[in-house]
C-alpha cells in the first residue's frame, strides 16, 4: 500500500457572494510510496499549492479523498486535525513561518511542546538532527538574527523533529538565494536518503531535478510525470526543462 | 486639483480605520463634554447665591484645569498611536506621488474634522448632561435645586478654545512623526523585526527601589502635616517605580520563567510566556498607565467617599456642641483668668437673652507653646523653632498647659498635682516617660490622663502637629517661665487659648443667629485688648461648609474617575486591537505547525488574563499601601475613621474590579474577532 494516496481530488473556490466559482483542481489522483522524493511542478496559479494544502489538511477538498498511511483525512475530526498534522506531517514553508518571539531552538521545539513531550526528550531529539542540518551554533539566536538559508534549515528541523510520516515542502527554495537553495536541496536529498518521504511543490527546475519523481500540474490536473531513475541531476534537469517547454507551448502529451 | 480633495481623503482615511478612529473620536467627545460640565458648574455662576456652595464650586473650577491637562496628555498619546498604525498608508501615498506637504494637508483636514465633530458632539452632550450633573451636584452638596435650564456661552467658548489648542498640538505632533521618514521606511514601519527585549536587571531593580521607597514613605509617615508634604514625593516615586517595574520587571519575570524548563516547555505556558516577554517592553508602559489610572481612581474614590459619608462624623468631632467660642492671645498676661470669666458670663447672658437653654457648658483656658519633640522622655527643645527656616514637621509638637483646677472642673475629677509635677496626655501613650522637659523646665510625670486628645480639644485632631497636654499645679506660674521665647518673627511663642462650648436647645436657624450675635458681643468685649483671634461658631453653620466641601470633592472625584476609567477603556481597547493584528499572523503559523484551536484559545486566555490581572492587582497593592497615608491626610479634614476608609476602599475596589472585568470581556471579544 502507498504511503499517500490522493484520489479524484477536486477543489472549487466560490467567490464570496456565491457568484462565479473557480475550479482550482479538477480531477487529481496520484500516489506517493514510502521513502519517495516527489516534486510537483507547475506555474503560478496551476493549483499546486492548493493541492499541497489539501494533503496537509490545511484546506478541505470539495470532492475526492486523501489517504495517509491508511487514514482518511476527511474522517479526522475537525478538532483533532491540528494534532493529526502535528504528529504525522512536517511542513516546510516558502516564507519559513518561524515565530519571531522564539529563538530558533524553541521554534523547533514548538510541535513537540504542543504534543506535551518532556524537555529532555526534546533536547535529545534535536541533538540527533541538528548536526546534519548545520544549525547547532545558531540555536539560541532569534529568526531575525540569521540568514534566510539558516532560517529554512531551522524550519526543516522543526518539520523533522516529530519524525513525521511525510515532509510537505511548499516552494522551500522560493525565498532563498542560489547558494542557500543548493545547500537546502542537498539537505533534502540527505534527509530522503535516511528513508524520509518528501513531497515538494516547486516551480524551480533546479529544485525539482533533485527529486526521484516529478509530477506536472497544469490548469488543475496532473498533466504528466517523469521518473528520475538512474539519471543524474543534470539529465533530470534537461528532461524537466523539455517537459516545461512542451507545457508552455500548450502541447498535448 | 479638485476642490475638496484633501477633506475627502481625510474622511475616507478615517473611515477605513474606523475601528481605531471611532473610539478616539468618542473619547474626544466625552472629554469635551466633561470639560464643559466642569466649566459650567465651576465658572458660569449658575451656582451663585447658593448657601455654602462656594467652596465646592471653587473645587470644580480647579477640576477644569486637571481635566484640560489630562485631556491634552491623553489625546496626544492616543493620537500618536493612531498615526503609528497608519504609517504604511502614508508611505503608499508618498509612493503614489504625494509629498509631505500633501500628506500634511490631509492630516490638517483630519485634525480639523475631528475637532469639529468632537466639539459639536461634546458640546451637545455636555449641554444635555449639564442639568443632570447640576442636579447631582446640588444633591451632593445639599443646596436647593434650581428648576431652570441654562447654557453658558463662556463655557462653550472656553471648551472650543481649550480643545482647539490641544488639537493644534496634536496636529504638530503628527507632522513631526511623518516628517523625517522615507516612504520605504513608512511602508515597512510595522514589519521591522524587533529584537526581543533582554532582561534588564538594572532598570528592573531601579524600578523596585523607586517603588519600595515610595511605599516606605507611605507607610512610615506618621504626622498628617508631613503626610501632606510627602504625599507628592511618594506619588512621584510610585509612578516612576510602576513604569520601570512593569516595563523591565515583567520581562525579567518572563525570562526567569523561561529558564525553568519544566514550567516553560508546556503547551499552555510556552506561547504565552514568550509572547508576553516579547511585547512587555512596548506594552509595559501601557500596562503601567492603566495601573496608575486605576490607582488614582481608587484613591480618589475611596478618600472622597469616606469624607462624604463621614462628613457628619467629622462635623460632630470638630464641633461637639451647638455653639463654640474661641479666643487667642500671644504672650503671658496676668489678667487673662478674669478676662475669661468675663467672657463666659457675657456669652451665657447673651445666649439666655436670646431664649437659649444653656447646658453642657464646657469652658477652659490653656497656655500653648510649640517646639521640637525629641527622645522618649518627652524633651521639647523650644529654640529649634526659632533658629530654623525649614521645619521638620515630623518632630514638631504643641504643648498645652492646663491648670489642674480647670481640668478637674471640666471633667469632674479630683486630681491633685504638686508643684513640679504634671499629668500628661498625648495621642501616643507609649511616649510618656518619667520626666517631661519643656525648654528649661522639667516636670515629674505623676500620671497620665484618661481623656483622649480630641476629647479635651476637638480642634487638636485637625492640627498639623501632635498635641501634648500637660496638667500642672498653677498654670500662671508655669507660663511665666516661657515669656521670653520668641519665634523668628519676634512674636512670643507662648499663646493663651480660651474655649467655651455649650448646647442651646434652639433650632438650626436659631443657632446660626445666636452664633453671629455672640460673635458681635465677643468682638465688643475684646476689641483693642490685643487678642490675635476670636470667633464664635455654630455647629449648624459649619455643617453647610462641611457638606459643601466634602460633597464638592466627592462630585469632582466621581467626574474625574469617570474620565480616568474611560481612558483606561480606550488604552485597553487599543492594546487589544494592536495585539490582535500582531498575533493574527503568529497564530496562523502555530495552527499550521499543529496547534489546535482549543490550544490557541487556551493560550490566548491565559495570556490575556495574566496581562489584565497585572494592572488591577498592582493598583490594589498601591491602594493598600497608600491607605494609611490617605488616612493621615483625612485627619487634616478631621476625619478619624480608618475603618470607614477601609470599607470605602473595599467597595471602590470591588466596583472598579467589576467594571474592569466587563471591559476585559468586551475588549477581548474585539481581539478574538481579529485573531480568528
Amino acid at each position: 500500500m502507498s504511503l499517500l494516496e490522493a484520489k479524484n481530488i477536486r477543489k472549487v473556490y466560490k467567490t464570496r457572494f456565491g457568484g462565479a466559482s473557480v475550479e482550482a483542481l479538477k480531477n487529481v489522483s496520484f500516489t506517493v510510496e514510502k521513502g519517495e522524493y516527489v516534486a510537483i511542478m507547475g506555474e503560478s496559479g496551476s493549483g499546486k499549492t492548493t493541492l499541497l494544502n489539501i494533503i496537509a489538511a490545511l484546506d478541505k477538498a470539495t470532492e475526492g479523498t486523501v489517504i495517509l498511511d491508511g487514514m482518511d483525512l476527511a474522517k479526522v475530526r475537525d478538532r483533532d486535525i491540528a494534532g493529526f498534522r502535528r504528529d504525522n506531517l512536517g511542513y516546510v514553508f516558502q516564507d519559513f513561518n518561524l515565530l519571531d518571539t522564539f529563538p530558533l531552538e524553541d521554534n523547533i521545539y514548538l510541535p513537540l511542546v504542543l504534543a506535551g513531550r518532556k524537555p529532555d526528550e526534546m533536547q535529545e531529539r534535536l541533538g540527533r538532527i541538528a548536526p546534519s542540518l548545520g544549525i547547532e551554533d545558531i540555536l539560541k539566536k532569534y529568526p531575525y538574527e540569521v540568514s534566510g538559508g539558516q532560517k529554512q534549515r531551522a524550519a526543516v528541523a522543526r518539520a523533522l523533529i516529530t519524525d513525521p510520516r511525510i515532509i510537505l515542502a511548499d516552494e522551500p527554495t522560493g525565498a532563498l538565494d542560489s547558494k542557500s537553495s543548493d545547500e537546502l536541496l542537498e539537505l533534502f536529498k540527505k534527509v530522503n536518503q535516511t528513508g524520509q518521504t518528501i513531497l515538494m511543490v516547486t516551480h524551480s527546475t533546479k529544485a525539482a531535478s533533485n527529486a526521484s519523481r516529478v509530477l506536472f500540474i497544469k490548469d488543475g490536473t496532473i498533466f504528466h510525470q517523469i521518473y528520475k531513475g538512474d539519471c543524474s541531476d543534470n539529465q533530470m534537469y534537461q528532461k524537466i526543462s523539455d517537459t516545461l517547454t512542451l507545457l508552455a507551448q500548450g502541447g498535448e502529451q | 486639483m479638485k476642490a475638496g480633495f484633501y477633506p475627502r481623503m481625510a474622511v475616507s482615511g478615517m473611515r477605513r480605520n474606523g475601528r481605531l478612529y471611532a473610539p478616539y473620536i468618542a473619547t474626544c467627545i466625552l472629554m469635551e463634554a466633561m470639560y464643559y460640565i466642569l466649566h459650567f458648574l465651576g465658572f458660569s455662576g449658575v451656582m451663585n447665591g447658593m448657601p455654602g456652595g462656594r467652596t465646592a464650586v471653587d473645587m470644580l473650577g480647579m477640576g477644569t484645569y486637571v481635566m484640560a491637562l489630562f485631556a491634552a496628555i491623553f489625546l496626544f498619546y492616543t493620537q500618536s498611536t493612531l498615526i503609528r498604525g497608519r504609517k504604511k498608508e502614508f508611505g503608499l501615498y508618498s509612493i503614489l506621488g504625494m509629498n509631505r506637504r500633501n500628506i500634511g494637508r490631509i492630516l490638517f483636514w483630519e485634525t480639523c474634522i475631528i475637532w469639529a465633530v468632537s466639539t459639536t458632539g461634546g458640546l451637545i452632550a455636555g449641554i444635555g448632561l449639564s442639568k443632570l450633573a447640576e442636579l447631582g451636584f446640588t444633591k451632593l452638596i445639599a443646596v436647593p435645586t434650581r428648576y431652570s435650564f441654562s447654557i453658558s456661552g463662556a463655557s462653550v467658548v472656553m471648551t472650543m478654545l481649550v480643545f482647539a489648542v490641544i488639537f493644534v498640538l496634536i496636529y504638530l505632533n503628527s507632522l513631526r512623526q511623518i516628517r523625517f521618514a522615507r516612504p520605504t521606511q513608512l511602508i515597512r514601519a510595522d514589519k521591522a523585526g524587533e529584537k526581543p527585549p533582554k532582561a534588564n536587571w538594572a532598570v528592573g531593580i531601579t524600578g523596585l527601589l523607586f517603588l519600595g521607597s515610595g511605599y516606605y514613605i507611605a507607610l512610615k509617615i506618621e504626622q498628617p502635616m508631613s503626610a501632606f508634604l510627602w504625599f507628592f514625593v511618594a506619588v512621584i516615586l510610585v509612578v516612576i517605580g510602576t513604569y520601570l517595574t512593569l516595563i523591565a520587571g515583567s520581562v525579567i519575570l518572563c525570562r526567569l520563567l523561561q529558564k525553568n524548563r519544566k514550567f516553560y516547555y508546556r503547551a499552555d505556558h510556552f506561547v504565552s510566556v514568550s509572547s508576553m516577554a516579547y511585547r512587555m517592553k512596548r506594552n509595559g508602559a501601557g500596562l503601567a498607565s492603566i495601573c496608575l489610572l486605576l490607582t488614582s481612581v481608587l484613591v480618589m474614590m475611596s478618600s472622597t467617599s469616606a469624607l462624604y459619608t463621614g462628613s457628619e462624623e467629622c462635623l460632630n468631632a470638630r464641633y461637639p456642641n451647638e455653639i463654640g467660642a474661641f479666643a487667642c492671645k500671644y504672650g503671658y498676661d496676668e489678667t487673662l483668668p478674669s478676662q475669661a470669666a468675663r467672657m463666659d458670663a457675657i456669652l451665657k447672658a447673651a445666649a439666655e437673652e436670646e431664649g437659649a437653654d444653656v447646658h453642657n457648658n464646657y469652658t477652659y483656658s490653656e497656655y500653648s507653646i510649640s517646639g521640637y519633640f525629641e527622645n522618649s522622655c518627652l524633651q521639647v527643645t523650644l529654640n529649634s523653632l526659632t533658629d530654623m527656616a525649614f521645619i521638620d514637621y515630623d518632630k514638631v509638637a504643641q504643648i498645652m498647659f492646663i491648670d489642674v483646677s480647670d481640668y478637674n472642673r471640666v471633667f469632674g475629677h479630683d486630681a491633685e498635682v504638686e508643684p513640679g509635677q504634671a499629668l500628661v496626655g498625648t495621642a501616643k501613650k507609649s511616649e510618656i516617660g518619667d520626666v517631661i522637659t519643656v525648654g528649661d523646665v522639667s516636670f515629674d510625670v505623676a500620671g497620665r490622663i484618661d481623656e483622649s486628645v480630641t476629647e479635651i480639644d476637638p480642634t487638636a485632631g485637625g492640627a498639623a502637629s501632635p498635641t501634648i497636654f500637660v496638667i500642672v499645679n498653677d498654670v500662671d506660674e508655669v507660663a511665666q517661665a516661657f515669656t521670653d521665647y520668641r519665634d523668628y518673627n519676634g512674636e512670643p511663642m507662648l499663646a493663651w487659648f480660651w474655649y467655651c462650648r455649650f448646647d442651646t436647645g434652639l433650632d438650626a436657624d436659631g443657632q446660626i443667629a445666636l452664633a453671629s450675635t455672640l460673635s458681635k458681643k465677643l468682638g465688643e468685649e475684646l476689641k483693642g485688648k490685643g487678642f490675635s483671634n476670636y470667633y464664635c461658631e455654630s455647629h449648624e453653620a459649619e455643617r453647610d461648609d462641611f457638606v459643601s466641601t466634602f460633597g464638592g470633592l466627592f462630585f469632582l472625584g466621581i467626574l474625574l474617575s469617570m474620565i480616568f476609567l474611560v481612558s483606561c477603556v480606550v488604552i485597553i481597547y487599543y492594546k487589544q486591537v494592536s495585539e490582535g493584528f500582531e498575533d493574527q499572523a503568529r497564530f496562523e503559523i502555530m495552527q499550521k505547525v499543529g496547534m489546535t484551536e482549543e490550544d490557541i484559545r487556551k493560550s490566548i486566555n491565559s495570556q490575556m488574563l495574566t496581562v489584565f490581572m497585572i494592572p488591577i492587582a498592582v493598583a490594589g497593592l498601591h491602594l493598600l499601601v497608600v491607605l494609611p497615608l490617605v488616612n493621615k491626610l483625612l485627619m487634616l479634614f478631621a476625619l478619624f475613621d480608618f475603618p470607614r476608609l477601609l470599607i470605602c476602599a473595599a467597595v471602590c475596589f470591588l466596583l472598579c474590579g467589576l467594571f474592569y472585568g466587563v471591559i476585559y470581556k468586551l475588549t477581548s471579544n474585539a481581539y478574538y474577532k481579529i485573531v480568528s
